[in-house]
């Protein structure tokens, strides 16, 4: 799968670029207007990631452009903005998702997979890994086609491990992502230990071949069998 | 604040300095130049019982009391200020020139006893008891009220 | 004090010594005068009899009616020789028509008759009407110092106030004005050059500060808003490099560390930011918030992530409390009260909850002793340091307070600290 990213910021564009190409994707960029314009007419993308402010235009003139082709590249707004107005625009004028910076990149690699997967004939919108499918519009979850039940804190945690499948998690960033901003000043995380536990013992008795691993003194791995 | 009441007792001192010798009686040499030849001139024969100094604030004036009891007033400088011969008469020469030819003319039968000379007009007093007004220059102005 | 107030009594204490010393110079004079009155009056007595009888005319008689006496005696040359011609004195006399002996002011004159005969004059003048004029002269002068002492210290207050006047207008208009709010309309019209330059540079001064103020509002905004970037791209980097598989565990913990006070850094800047549009008022749509749920839930979560300290949790709830206000804020406000007291508690300690009708108490056991009420609302004050705390949290609750205009209060009692919330009626539903 292709990707191309529209960024001009050099750093930012050079860490989405080295990811996504770890994520197995073909990509990329271009740093201005001109250069994004001139792309996008040449090839076609399974994702553009669009960065509204670019040194020589607009983000949004540049979807115009596109949808003026008449293509059908999936498109994703990156913008520093966090204006209700850009997005609205942004999406009215076609754009699939929106996401604004500063963004996680595993964010950014389940958003590009979500836009992808919509557009797909029939697709249903899921993640999946291994026998286990996670549909984040129902929260529900599958091993091997059979739901099974989760609390809403562990269906939390295991969203936040399948979009980083592999990666090593540390136990603040899950806590915030699945507590909030209140864990900022907890030195005790044993409240994440008994939740993973019992997350754990589910996912064995329903046969999952995914597990999520400890790693000592750092925290976790989702690994997929 | 001591200050205060150094200045006050100063002011005081001077003041009752001032009026230590209000009246002194001084020896007739003692008179202005003027004031002697005035009285030498015009009443050579009258005897003086006693002549005095009288010291004002700022003013200072100068008594001959004849021993008839007649009297005459001299300023600072020597010039009479009054003359008061109430008990005879003023002679003629001593009366300025015209205030005698005034009442030479209209009062012929009257004698000059007092001439007071004050800041704003004469002031002749007849033997009639009739007092009349000229200016510093001795013309009429009227007779007082 | 009042500058008017100043102003009146330094005057009064200078026109006091003033006045003292005026009044008593004048009325020494005055004596002084009375005295050489006197003295003139017994010249002229004096003068009169001897005239009188130097041209031997007749006497006036003792008893004219006016107390005064004299005496005519020869004397001889050689007495008049030694003496003075004027001679004042004061005496006692017996006035043959009161029949009585009085005070009297005596001068004897020496003067000689045509016949170079030597007599001496003594004249007398009772000096009983002189005491009395003394003592009703200098009654009227204490009172007409004390009349003119308050009249000139009212007088002057007087006017010291109306001049002040605009002094007065400037000090109020500055005390209306807050940093940060609109600068108020400065009415205060006047002639005099000083007030005049003052005023214009009071305003000068409160719209260079506006200025200021704005300034450095919009250049924290912008710094956090540019600073979001880069901290994520850190962030992303070191979890990339986390997955190296030949990084060893040391290095691993070395980058977790880092990543941790990025974290931190990255929450610092979230919050600065979210100040400063709390400030801006970006938060501007409203809903009905019930704060019963919204704590219970908050509470729940607090519960669990802070299970280990054994904290016993209770709420009381009287009434619901529903005030309408933007959703965001209304959480991050109730959940910085909860976590605080979460925070900053101890083992085994213990957080309550009231809700009332128009009041959220938030109590909680922690350290003994009470907190500076005006310090814990400011940005950054950390009683004590906690590792990952950002010190913004009481400051955040502070911004949301102001922005609906809740009564906010903190107070220390029985080893409680309490937070008091009191919503204003005007956003209870």
């Amino acid at each position: 799968m292709k990707i191309l990213i529209v960024e001009d910021e050099p750093s930012l564009k050079e860490i989405m670029e080295r990811y996504l190409t770890q994520e197995r994707y073909i990509v990329e960029t271009a740093e201005t207007y001109v250069d994004a314009m001139r792309k996008m007419e040449d090839y076609d993308y399974s994702c553009i990631l669009l960065d509204i402010m670019l040194p020589d235009g607009s983000g949004l003139s540049l979807l115009k452009n596109l949808k003026a082709l008449n293509k059908k590249d999936n498109v994703i707004i990156i913008s520093a903005k966090d204006s209700v107005d850009d997005k609205v625009a942004g999406l009215e004028l076609g754009a699939d998702d929106y996401l604004t910076k500063p963004f996680d990149l595993s964010e950014l690699n389940a958003r590009i997979k979500s836009v992808i997967r919509r557009n797909q004939v029939g697709g249903q919108l899921s993640i999946v890994l291994g026998n286990v499918k996670l549909y984040p519009d129902k929260f529900e979850v599958h091993v091997n086609e059979t739901p099974i039940e989760l609390l809403r804190k562990e269906y939390d945690i295991l969203h936040f491990f399948m979009i980083r499948p592999g990666y090593l998690v540390n136990k603040t960033n899950l806590a915030e992502s699945v507590w909030g901003d209140h864990i900022d000043q907890v030195d005790n995380f044993d409240f994440i230990y008994a939740q993973i536990k019992n997350l754990r013992k589910k996912l064995k008795e329903a046969g999952a071949s995914i597990e999520i691993k400890s790693v000592y003194g750092l925290g976790y791995r989702l690994i997929a069998e | 604040m001591k200050h205060s009441f150094l200045i006050l007792f100063c002011l005081f001192a001077l003041n009752s300095g001032v009026k230590a010798g209000n009246y002194k009686m001084i020896p007739f040499e003692q008179l202005p130049e003027t004031s002697r030849k005035f009285i030498k001139d015009h009443f050579p024969d009258l005897k003086i019982s006693y002549t005095a100094k009288e010291v004002d604030f700022l003013e200072l004036s100068y008594k001959v009391i004849f021993a008839d009891g007649n009297k005459l007033e001299f300023s600072r400088s020597g010039q009479w200020k009054e003359i008061d011969f109430k008990f005879s008469a003023i002679p003629p020469s001593a009366v300025p020139q015209p205030i005698l030819d005034f009442v030479a003319q209209n009062h012929s039968q009257q004698n000059v006893l007092e001439i007071d000379r004050e800041r704003w007009k004469t002031e002749v007093k007849l033997s009639n008891e009739m007092e009349l007004n000229f200016d510093n220059d001795y013309n009429f102005i009227g007779l007082d009220d | 004090m009042k500058l008017v107030h100043r102003i009146t009594i330094r005057i009064s204490t200078v026109l006091l010594l003033l006045l003292t010393v005026w009044a008593s110079i004048f009325y020494f004079i005055l004596m002084d005068e009375i005295n050489d009155e006197t003295d003139d009056s017994l010249e002229d007595y004096s003068e009169q009899i001897i005239t009188l009888a130097l041209a031997g005319r007749q006497l006036p008689s003792e008893n004219n009616g006016t107390n005064n006496s004299y005496f005519i005696r020869p004397v001889t040359n050689e007495y008049a020789a030694q003496h003075e011609g004027f001679r004042y004195s004061d005496e006692m006399v017996y006035i043959e028509s009161k029949k009585e002996t009085e005070p009297a002011r005596i001068l004897k004159t020496i003067f000689r008759n045509s016949n170079d005969q030597f007599f001496e004059l003594t004249v007398a003048i009772p000096t009983i009407e002189k005491d009395d004029l003394q003592e009703t002269i200098l009654y009227w002068i204490i009172f007409l110092y004390l009349l003119l002492l308050v009249s000139i210290a009212l007088v002057n207050f007087w006017i010291l106030r109306q001049s002040f006047r605009p002094l007065y207008a400037l000090l109020s208009w500055l005390r209306s004005y807050t940093i940060g709010q609109k600068i108020p309309v400065l009415s205060n019209s006047t002639k005099v050059e000083e007030f005049k330059r003052l005023n214009e540079a009071m305003l000068k001064t409160a719209r260079r500060n506006a200025e200021m103020y704005e300034q450095q509002k919009l250049f924290i905004g912008h710094a956090s808003h540019e600073i979001q970037t880069p901290l994520a791209v850190c962030k992303n980097r070191l979890e990339l490099l986390m997955n190296d598989p030949e990084l060893s565990e040391k290095q691993l913990k070395e980058i977790l560390k880092t990543l941790e006070d990025l974290e931190h850094l990255v929450k610092l800047n979230r919050t600065l930011l979210l100040l400063t549009k709390i400030d801006n008022f970006q938060f501007q749509d409203t809903k009905t918030i019930n704060i019963n749920d919204l704590t219970k839930k908050l509470l729940d979560d607090f519960n669990e992530v802070f299970a280990h300290q054994n904290i016993d949790v209770n709420i009381e709830e009287s009434s619901i409390l529903q005030p309408r206000m933007n959703e965001t804020l209304s959480n991050i406000l109730i959940r910085n009260l909860l976590k605080n007291a979460f925070v900053h508690n101890q083992e085994y300690g213990q957080v309550s909850v009231f809700i009332q009708k128009s009041e959220l108490i938030v109590e909680n056991s922690g350290q003994t002793r009470a907190l500076p009420e005006e310090e814990i609302f400011k940005r950054f004050y950390q009683g004590s340091k906690k590792a990952g705390s950002t010190g913004l949290g009481l400051a955040l609750v502070n911004s949301i307070c102001k922005l609906y205009n809740i009564k906010r209060e903190y107070t220390f009692n029985n080893d409680r600290h309490r937070f008091r919330l009191v919503f204003p009626a005007s956003i209870l539903i």
